[in-house]
């Protein structure tokens, strides 16, 4: 009988895992890769054996997805145990049990070789989820870096390419999924928010692809263990270190440098990535001649580390990074913008009983910006933080069917937003609420290709004093052996909420709502179906709808001094709306050739009663079509790459009639005369499309593996519209639409070691 | 080639030529005319004014206040006692509209505004003037806002001799001004600057303007709206663009003013655009207005003068 320590988290681990007492001996170990040392998850374990008594025996279980394993009931014998899981070669080991007590077997497993090389969309290690899961997609990060981009490979831009998914423009990496903004996305970085996940004004995310292992992404119906936000969750995953021996990978592109080692220690691993951009020399050199060039740069980091303790394992891990913007026109104008995100956490976590495992994780993360502007000797200052001290505990255990999991969080947040004026505080507004959530979620398995998932997650805000319930529910059924439908769908509610600039995510900041604006409100409702028609191919087709209530929409008519104590001062409060749409998913995962087809067919609607009359208005991101083709042709050394992107116009507010009023403070008429808007959202930019290819070619440097990448962005340099703005200037009033990038190429070179 | 790949390559390159199409610029306007402007603004303890009626004008055709001009309306503003009568008065420019008789707009009143067009469209709209409101001291702080230096005079103690009294005199960028007033009861406030010195010099000489950005430097500027809770307002330097008189005013705003200047962007004075997306916050101002568009407001104002001088 283990020990009990009186703490809840404990106890609610024991009440899952102490149903059926142990007996016999116990059989326990972890499995990892062969090469790179990592766990490998998901493994058959079966024993077989006879026992003196002359009896035949065979226990099986799967590992969990850290590679741990427990068998439990061995009598006294003599066991063959077989290591299994696709991909891997099987693995066979023997084991004498001759008391009852706890045996430990760690084994190595060897990838299968396959003749061709070949794109998974979706990582076996999630297969389990995304048997049950709608609008689940797990990709590595290895695929999505190697997909065409913008000069830096980032893996959460190249999520756009999926059906539901989009971005707002070629500015911004914020994510719109089925309908939702990019603050209706909750981004975690291994469990811990990443609150503002941007560098350069939005134009690339904060993650490295050299320091991540996988990204998931629930486009909705997100299950139990998360929440906080109305509509997805992007759960991004770092690597660890190589437990077999040092390695590590370099790369340069044409505005940055990163580099990646990492390495086993005391039984673990280590891993530390660091990038920056190297664009200060150039800047400086340009700026002797022209005082308007500004200097930029940003960098960032991540370290992990992994080690064994108290018969489990901790990590320890965290993200630093920072731009900085600096603009010296002279004496008397200047502008200097500093912003970035600091992640820090330790979890520890180890299994428990039958297949289970515990898991307690204490985390940090905080955003920061702050710009000070000097306009003609007039000081302008804006800063805002947020802060957020989590804890987070949980535990699952993995029955032959049920998978059962509880936890709890508790979160306490700092939030501050200053502006100030020519000296004089214009807003100050500063909140510390704090909110603790507990979750419980069942996946059953009644039937052979059933799977039943019922769950709960309930939340108390503290500012405000309310309680929100929200369950969930998912269900799958295989219809035949290659055809599985999928049904989910669940209650959301979202207690921060984020007022984002497009193109100058520095200026984001968050405000928890409080008692005078309820939390907005979602429920989701998502249904499919999958097919493989051949083990190499993939389709999907998914269909969705969204109601959302209590929406909040930014204030942008305050005035300067208002009095900003509440959510209610800084929001148009009370809105509604809706989303729904459908996906198709086509994709060819195995062979030299590889890729996916996505299109997406989607509306989504707004209405305030502040805003356009109170009547519905498109959001400027409800764009009715959207179609990528992504491909990759690998040929010996050389792998093509391409993607070809073509969505519907995003919704824009026309000019309607144009008018003269004299400015009272003046007494005359201002230079330009003013527009009236027509109906909000009414009319429609052009269609989006561009193609970016890329070319890359294995080569040796140094003896060591390397490649060279040369991409270009938009290859037929198409100048897609951005916002249109009008000039009042003259007579007849100019309409002139602000374009996205041109064509851009890019050339990087990365090697291992 | 193979005929299948081949066809497939020309369907595509055929569909983005399609759909590279160019746009006709007309589309980037949803053309709506005709809708009555009322532009009259009623200050405190002045005469009631001139009001100019215009109509709203496609914003795809050429456009000037002549042509966008309202004949031929009845004009009427009654309120606190009183009832106002406006005739056409087009020798003052086009669609204005004079008082029949002179009266002088009070305080804390409620005057309404009753217009007919000549096609037989009627606009409504009123207006609760402020009370009257005046800048209780004009304080001169350092550069840290953290002690008054000293304060200024004011034209009810020195008429236009205020600008040169030394108490006004003012070394560009040196120390802040500060006016300080009762907020209570007031919707808003705004500022305007006016250089009065024709000619005066350019003061400020920023490295990254040319000569033609200098030429167009106003001489007038006005402030954004603001709330002003604590009573106090802060003349920022940046608005000040050259050397000798300048005659600031303190407006004390009604309820229509300030909902139209903070919504509409050029009355606005712009902002720095948080939290939105590229153009998305393009919406209708508020006007108070039944049946138009435009602003029938009123306003109290104070002013102080003062003498800028370069940085020695």
């Amino acid at each position: 009988m283990r020990t009990f320590r009186p703490t809840w988290f404990a106890g609610l681990a024991l009440a899952l895992t102490t149903a059926v007492p142990a007996v016999g001996a116990e059989l326990s170990g972890r499995v990892r890769d062969a090469e790179s040392g990592e766990a490998v998850g998901h493994v058959t374990v079966q024993a077989k054996g006879r026992t003196p008594q002359g009896g035949t025996l065979s226990r099986g279980v799967m590992a969990l997805a850290d590679g741990t394993y427990l068998l439990t009931g061995l009598p006294v014998g003599r066991y063959t145990v077989r290591f299994s899981r696709i991909g891997y070669e099987a693995v066979e080991d023997s084991v004498v049990v001759r008391e009852d007590r706890t045996y430990t077997l760690d084994v190595s497993m060897k990838v299968l070789p396959v003749p061709v090389e070949e794109i998974l969309v979706e990582a076996d290690r999630y297969a389990a989820i995304r048997d049950v899961q709608t609008g689940f997609v797990s990709l590595e990060v290895e695929t999505l870096a190697d997909l065409p981009g913008v000069v830096e490979p980032d893996p959460i831009r190249s999520l756009e390419l999926l059906p539901g998914v989009q971005t707002a423009s070629d500015f911004s990496s914020g994510l719109y999924i089925r309908g939702g903004g990019p603050d209706q996305t909750l981004v975690l970085l291994d469990f811990v928010p990443v609150y503002n996940p941007t560098h350069a004004f939005g134009f690339f995310s904060t993650f490295n692809a050299d320091a991540l292992e996988d990204v998931n992404l629930y486009k909705g119906a997100y299950p139990a263990e998360y929440g906080g936000r109305l509509g997805a969750v992007l759960d991004v995953r770092s690597r660890d270190g190589n437990r077999a021996g040092v390695d590590g990978r370099v790369g340069v592109s044409t505005i940055a440098a990163r580099a990646t080692v990492g390495g086993p220690v005391h039984g673990g691993s280590w891993i530390a990535s660091g990038r920056r951009t190297y664009l200060d020399p150039v800047l400086d050199v340009l700026r002797r001649s022209d005082s308007t060039i500004p200097a930029y740069y940003f960098y960032d980091g991540n370290a992990r580390l992994t080690l064994p303790a108290a018969g489990g394992q901790f990590v320890a891990s965290g993200y630093h990074g920072r731009d900085d913007l600096r603009l010296d026109l002279d004496a008397d104008n200047a502008l200097v913008m500093r912003w970035g995100n600091t992640l820090a956490s330790g979890t520890w976590q180890r299994p428990l009983g039958e297949s289970a495992l515990l898991r307690a994780q204490l985390s940090w993360s905080e955003y920061e910006s702050s710009s000070t502007i000097l306009a003609l000797t007039t000081p302008i200052d804006f800063s805002n933080y947020i802060h957020d001290l989590s804890f987070r505990a949980e535990a699952k255990r993995e029955g032959a069917s049920h998978r059962l999991s509880a936890g709890l969080q508790a979160s306490r947040y700092d939030v501050r937003y200053l502006q100030t004026f020519n000296g004089q505080n214009e807003v100050d507004y500063h909140k510390t609420p704090h909110e603790v959530a507990a979750f419980a979620a069942d996946e059953w398995r009644p039937l052979l290709g059933t799977v039943l998932q019922g769950g709960l997650r309930v939340r108390y805000l503290e500012d405000g004093d309310r309680v929100l319930w929200e369950p969930r529910a998912a269900a799958s059924r295989a219809i035949s052996g290659r055809v599985r439908a999928k049904i989910g769908g669940g209650i959301y509610h979202q207690y921060l909420q984020l007022v984002s600039t497009e193109g100058l995510s520095a200026a984001d900041f968050y405000v928890p709502l409080d008692q005078t604006a309820y939390p907005g409100r979602s429920w989701q409702v998502v249904a499919g179906a999958e097919f493989d028609p051949a083990p190499a191919w993939r389709a999907s087709i998914e269909g969705y709808y969204t109601g959302l209530t209590n929406l909040v929409d930014f204030n942008n008519t305050l005035a300067g001094g208002a009095e900003i104590e509440n959510a209610a001062d800084i929001f148009h409060t009370g809105g509604e709306g809706w989303a729904a749409g459908a996906e198709l998913f086509v994709e060819r995962r195995r062979g030299s050739l590889t890729g996916w087809v996505g299109y997406t067919l989607g509306w989504t609607r707004r209405t305030f009663t502040q805003l356009n009359a109170g009547e519905t208005f498109p959001p400027k991101y409800d764009r009715r079509h959207d179609l990528n083709v992504v491909a990759q042709l690998r040929r010996g050394k050389w792998t093509f790459g391409g993607n070809l992107i073509y969505a519907t116009g995003q919704a824009f507010t026309p000019a309607a009639a144009r008018y003269a009023l004299r400015n009272p403070a003046r007494g005359t008429y201002p230079n330009d005369s003013q527009i009236l808007p027509a109906t909000r959202n009414s009319a429609r930019l052009l269609p989006y499309h561009r193609l970016d290819l890329s070319v890359s070619r294995d080569f040796k440097l140094f003896g060591l593996p390397a490649e060279w990448v040369v991409q270009v962005f938009n290859v037929y340099n198409r100048r897609n519209e951005w916002f249109v703005q009008y000039d009042t200037g003259e007579t007849v009033t100019e309409a002139s639409v602000a374009k996205m990038l041109p064509a851009i190429p890019s050339l990087g070179v990365n090697f291992r070691f | 080639m193979k005929t299948r790949p081949r066809a497939c390559i020309v369907s595509i390159l055929i569909a983005l030529g399609l759909a590279c199409a160019e746009r006709d610029p007309n589309d980037l306007f949803a053309p709506e005319a005709g809708t009555i402007v009322v532009d009259a603004f009623l200050v405190v303890g002045q005469r009631f004014p001139d009001i100019v009626l215009s109509q709203t004008v496609a914003p795809n055709v050429p456009f000037s206040r002549q042509a966008a001009a309202l004949p031929g309306a009845s004009v009427r503003i009654s309120g606190g006692g009183v009832t106002l009568d406006y005739v056409e008065a087009a020798f003052r420019g086009a669609g204005v509209y004079a008082p029949t008789t002179a009266e002088f707009v009070s305080e804390s009143t409620v005057y309404r505004l009753d217009l007919t067009a000549a096609d037989g469209r009627r606009v409504r709209a009123s207006t609760l003037t402020p009370r009257a409101f005046s800048v209780g001291e004009w304080a001169l702080l350092d550069n840290a806002g953290q002690s008054v230096i000293r304060r200024l005079a004011s034209f009810a103690d020195y008429g236009d001799s205020v600008y040169t009294r030394p108490e006004n005199q003012l070394v560009y960028s040196l120390g802040l001004l500060e006016a300080r007033f009762d907020p209570r009861d007031i919707a808003g406030f705004q500022v305007g600057l006016f250089s009065t010195s024709p000619g005066s010099a350019i003061i400020i000489d920023p490295d990254f303007l040319d000569e033609e950005d200098l030429a167009d430097l106003p001489r007038t500027n006005s402030s954004p709206p603001l709330e002003a809770l604590d009573g106090t307002v802060r003349l920022p330097w940046f608005a000040i663009f050259f050397e000798g008189k300048y005659l600031f005013k303190v407006w004390a705003m009604d309820r229509n003013w300030f909902d139209l200047a903070r919504t509409e962007p050029t009355l606005s004075g712009g902002g720095f655009g948080f939290g939105g997306q590229a153009g998305d916050y393009f919406e209708r101002p508020i006007f108070h207005i039944d049946g138009g568009i435009g602003l029938f407001g009123s306003g109290a104002v104070d002013s102080a003068g003062v003498t800028i001088h370069p940085r020695p």
